[in-house]
């Protein structure tokens, strides 16, 4: 699979300059499609702790599906997963790297 | 955890489409933080098109079966797609699995970041499926090499992307 440049930029990097998104999109390499029909067959998630940070302006996994995937998994567990919600887009590496190390940071303190 | 810094080591499972050093920013604030980090470099990103989940699935493996045998604490940090291969990965590899086997160090933890968290048995794809709308700048390109594997194209119609992502038939 490969991604159109344009529409790619407006979703993955929604939270960079215009000219900062089209530029990390046209980084991006082909990735091959049969990944995507891979089934889970080990859900792990069951089974040690764990977390997940929503980003609230993500516009490729929208917020809403982000918690009902959480809420699905959660049910399956004795506990729920731990949610962090923070206002980044799809690739908050790149456009706000600090906000997630500081959830990084209190995950490893979660876990001591 | 490292006896030292009480720090676990982070491994990083990049998003489909992504390279590793796309995460170079994010971790080298995690180092100024006196984090160890990894990067997966997934099979599937810029590699072989006919890479599987699987694949992925072994690459991070590696890569955590490595800091583990270097009586390492893990925090496997997955985005997006990585979350599927990710998850997978994890299996045998969980600090209280290798402890049950003499051995020290493991993964202690998962942290998705806006992830696909597929339920037991579903792929990116069908849990994809059940909540999105088309988004029409992803290209699935059927190259030759696959139109003279008539199965493959099978399974990729099986799989409902039809519904997720337009496929387009690429003559070269």
């Amino acid at each position: 699979m490969t991604l159109e440049a344009e529409g790619n930029s407006k979703v993955t990097f929604s939270d960079l300059p215009v000219s900062k998104a089209v530029a990390w999109v046209g980084k991006m390499p082909h990735h091959s499609t049969l990944t995507f029909g891979g089934e889970l067959n080990h859900p792990t998630y069951l089974d040690i702790p764990s977390f997940y940070l929503i980003a609230k302006n993500d516009r490729i996994i929208r917020p809403e599906m982000q918690r009902s995937l959480v809420d699905a998994a959660s049910e399956l567990r004795e506990s729920p997963i731990m949610e962090y919600d923070i206002p980044i887009g799809h690739f908050p590496f790149i456009s706000q790297p600090g906000m997630v190390v500081e959830v990084v940071r209190k995950v490893a303190s979660e876990i001591l | 955890m490292d006896s030292l810094t009480r720090k676990p080591t982070i491994v990083v499972v990049p998003d489909s489409f992504s390279a590793p050093y796309f995460y170079n920013t994010f971790i080298s604030q995690l180092t100024a933080h006196k984090y160890d980090v990894v990067v997966a470099d997934l099979s599937s990103v810029g590699g072989k098109a006919a890479a599987t989940m699987i694949d992925d699935d072994q690459a991070i493996q590696d890569v955590t079966s490595k800091v583990a045998g270097e009586s390492k604490d893990i925090v496997l940090i997955m985005h997006s797609y990585g979350g599927v291969p990710g998850t997978e990965s994890v299996h045998g590899v969980t600090k209280e699995e290798r402890e049950a086997s003499g051995k020290i160090g493991g993964v202690v933890a998962l942290l998705y970041v806006t992830t696909f968290l597929a339920g037991p048995g579903k792929s990116l794809g069908s849990t994809v499926g059940e909540g999105a709308g088309v988004p029409d700048y992803v290209k699935v390109e059927v190259r030759r090499a696959f139109t003279s594997i008539p199965h493959i194209i099978l399974s990729l119609v099986n799989l409902d992307f039809r519904s997720v992502f337009s496929l387009a038939l690429c003559p070269s």
